[in-house]
């Protein structure tokens, strides 16, 4: 029996656009989220890919409950959590961290890494006293693969690997059990990158911890990830068990995507056919009709241009919104 | 046998900081030919860049090349006068960046940046030119050139900047065009429409690229020949398909084992472990050796040259044997 820990429903989150001088009206409404709906099962890895301005972002910052969803539920641990307030979500908050992309701007400069890790144990309680708080972060550390002594130190004095296994440190430091991890090793090299989602998937063994991994890079998401999730203009267009999605995709925009990767092999490079999609994301101000995909999509119909799929379950485990899927 | 139209030999260019002295690029060789694609590849701070930089010398005043040959059109770059070198840049090799919104001017249209770079170099007047950067502009793949020609950077995506560089670098049909990171920061979908329209100018113009990144895929799709640098050094030199198929250096064969790939099921990603050191403080020896598993005694305290070990394959390593018997032992553990 499956144990789900996050339960997504027809989540969206709409920004208004505003215009005028002194009386600012809402001329338009940017659907930064539009009706998106996932699970993610205990211990296991969800992922949400696409391009920028997709809405990625957004959707851990809506589940996190760091802005109000417009509509729609959020379940964790069967509870909608999705219209509570400061004080009903502190419990909540203690379960749910974040790592964030940028390491040096989610570290705040002026403490130091002791007073960075040990500020979430004692806000939610989780150690009594500082000096627990502290022996505490000393074990984290080590977790981590640093040393207890890193903990006098300031961010600036760290590489930006290991400012994120510090940013990891905090975020495991309440004993969560769900992490959102948004671009965690976009702005590091390669060799450090494997450190860092080596850790994540140790830890995942260890706790049991259940990741919403956000990742444009797609080979780091099938490494990850067990379920993903494609998103394109506000929408998810495709989800499925990873290996499914990767090994046969259904959506048009899942293929491109796959095929616009290159793969560090040249022999396997070199003799597959390619997509190469017309023009860019279209403005999420003015999504085009129907299909979103539809100005760049290769195998577009008449409907397409009319009428937005509906997002179906089209196997056991896949939905697709798309209509030349059957 | 084909004669390069570039040769970079023993190439070192140090920046004199208050800090002290950083060994950006020392020791680089490599070889570029007509028509092909030489990819150099590494993590940030190997100096990748600078050796570009370094190629049409446009260092900042703290840089200087201090040894070493480029050789261009049997012409040494490091030897000819700031004005002969003015004649080159732009004309026989140019250059594109990361950020094209950094490396287009804001206050002019891109049609006037393009004229500008017409003009130049070439005998014609500005109304002629301005002809010429519409046709480009189509040539690179703009919608609506005519109208684009007078509209400024902001006004265009990313990757429209990107191809509105590129149709400026093209103006005077290079025989080079240095690429550094050019989809670095754009999405996958126009990161491929870039790609696919560099190796079709290539093709038309007959020009070498050399494409600076740090993904590896990118280089297995794009490049002939290609370097791998780590600190500043260039650590192994070969064809694409050898560097695959074939890696010897340590750095090299871990960097390919630490890229989760699409394509295929991974259980594990391969640690490097340690981070890419310091360029003010560089380990003596093997510059790579705290961080290699096959390293001994002798890394530490000797720099291995770089050394062709098999036609057409340099390696800089004492012990690329080692990595030999690893590749053996997995491809066993595969069966």
């Amino acid at each position: 029996m499956t144990e789900i820990l996050l339960s997504v429903k027809n989540l969206k989150k709409y920004f208004p656009v505003k215009q005028g001088f002194l009386i600012k009206r809402t001329v338009a409404e940017i659907k930064a989220v539009d009706d998106v709906s996932f699970d993610i099962e205990k211990g296991k890895t969800f992922a949400l890919v696409g391009e920028s301005g997709c809405g990625k972002t957004t959707v851990a910052r809506t589940v996190l409950k760091l802005t109000n969803p417009t509509e729609g539920q959020i379940f964790f641990e069967n509870t909608d959590i999705s219209k509570f307030g400061y004080s009903e979500l502190l419990p909540f908050r203690r379960k749910m961290q974040i790592v964030f992309q940028d390491p040096m701007s989610s570290l705040n400069p002026r403490m130091t890494i002791g007073q960075i890790v040990t500020e979430p144990m004692i806000f939610h309680k989780v150690a009594r006293t500082k000096q627990e708080a502290y022996d505490r972060a000393k074990s984290l550390m080590e977790m981590v693969g640093l040393k207890a002594f890193h903990l006098d130190r300031y961010p600036h004095q760290f590489s930006g690997g290991q400012r994120q296994r510090i940013a990891i440190a905090r975020a495991i430091a309440i004993e969560p059990e769900f992490l959102i991890l948004d671009e965690p090793t976009s702005s590091l090299d390669v060799s450090v990158q494997a450190q860092i989602i080596n850790l994540f998937l140790d830890f995942q063994e260890r706790f049991r911890f259940s990741y919403l991994f956000i990742s444009h890079n797609l080979g780091l998401v099938r490494f990850i990830s067990h379920t993903v999730g494609i998103m394109y203009l506000g929408k998810i267009v495709e989800l499925g068990e990873t290996d499914e999605v990767f090994e046969e995709p259904l959506h048009p925009y899942s293929m491109a995507l796959l095929s616009a990767t290159p793969i560090p092999d040249p022999k396997v490079e070199r003799s597959r056919q390619r997509i190469i999609l017309k023009g860019g994301v279209p403005s999420p101000i003015s999504r085009p009709s129907g299909c979103f995909f539809n100005p760049r999509c290769p195998y577009k119909m008449e409907i397409c241009e009319k009428v937005y799929p509906e997002f179906r379950k089209v196997s056991e485990n896949r939905w697709v919104a798309c209509h030349l899927v059957k | 046998m084909k004669e390069p139209i570039l040769s970079v030999r023993n190439l070192r260019t140090y920046f004199y900081t208050e800090d002290g002295i950083v060994k950006a690029v020392d020791g680089v060789d490599f070889d570029v030919f007509q028509g092909e694609t030489l990819g150099i590849v590494g993590e940030s701070g190997c100096g990748k860049s600078v050796t570009s930089l370094s190629i049409l010398r446009i260092l900042d005043e703290k840089g200087r090349i201090v040894e070493g040959s480029i050789v261009f059109d049997n012409v040494d770059l490091t030897k000819i006068s700031e004005e002969s070198m003015r004649k080159i840049r732009g004309k026989d090799i140019a250059m594109i960046f990361q950020e094209p919104m950094v490396a287009l001017n804001p206050v002019f249209t891109i049609g006037e940046q393009i004229v500008e770079a017409i003009v130049l170099h070439q005998k014609v007047d500005e109304t002629t030119a301005k002809k010429m950067a519409v046709d480009l502009l189509r040539k690179v793949g703009i919608p609506e050139p005519e109208k684009r020609v007078d509209e400024y950077p902001h006004e265009l995506s990313g990757g429209m900047r990107q191809r509105a560089m590129i149709a400026m670098a093209l103006s005077c049909k290079p025989k080079i065009l240095i690429a550094d990171e050019p989809t670095t920061a754009l999405d996958v979908t126009i990161q491929a429409q870039i790609m696919e329209l560099m190796k079709q100018l290539q093709r038309e113009y007959g020009m070498a690229i050399i494409l600076i990144t740090h993904d590896m895929g990118v280089i297995a799709e794009n490049a002939d020949r290609v370097v791998v640098m780590y600190a500043g050094k260039a650590v192994e030199y070969t064809d694409v398909k050898t560097l695959f198929n074939d890696p010897k250096h340590p750095y090299t064969w871990g960097l390919l084992h630490a890229i989760p790939r699409l394509d295929i099921e991974q259980t594990r990603l391969y640690n490097i472990p340690g981070i890419v050191p310091n360029p003010l403080k560089f380990p003596t020896g093997c510059k790579f050796h705290p961080r290699c598993e096959f390293a001994e005694e002798k890394c530490k305290s000797e720099e291995p040259e770089l050394k062709e070990v098999v036609n057409g394959h340099l390696v800089r390593c004492f012990f690329w044997e080692k990595v030999e018997q690893a590749k053996k032992k997995e491809a066993g553990d595969k069966q």
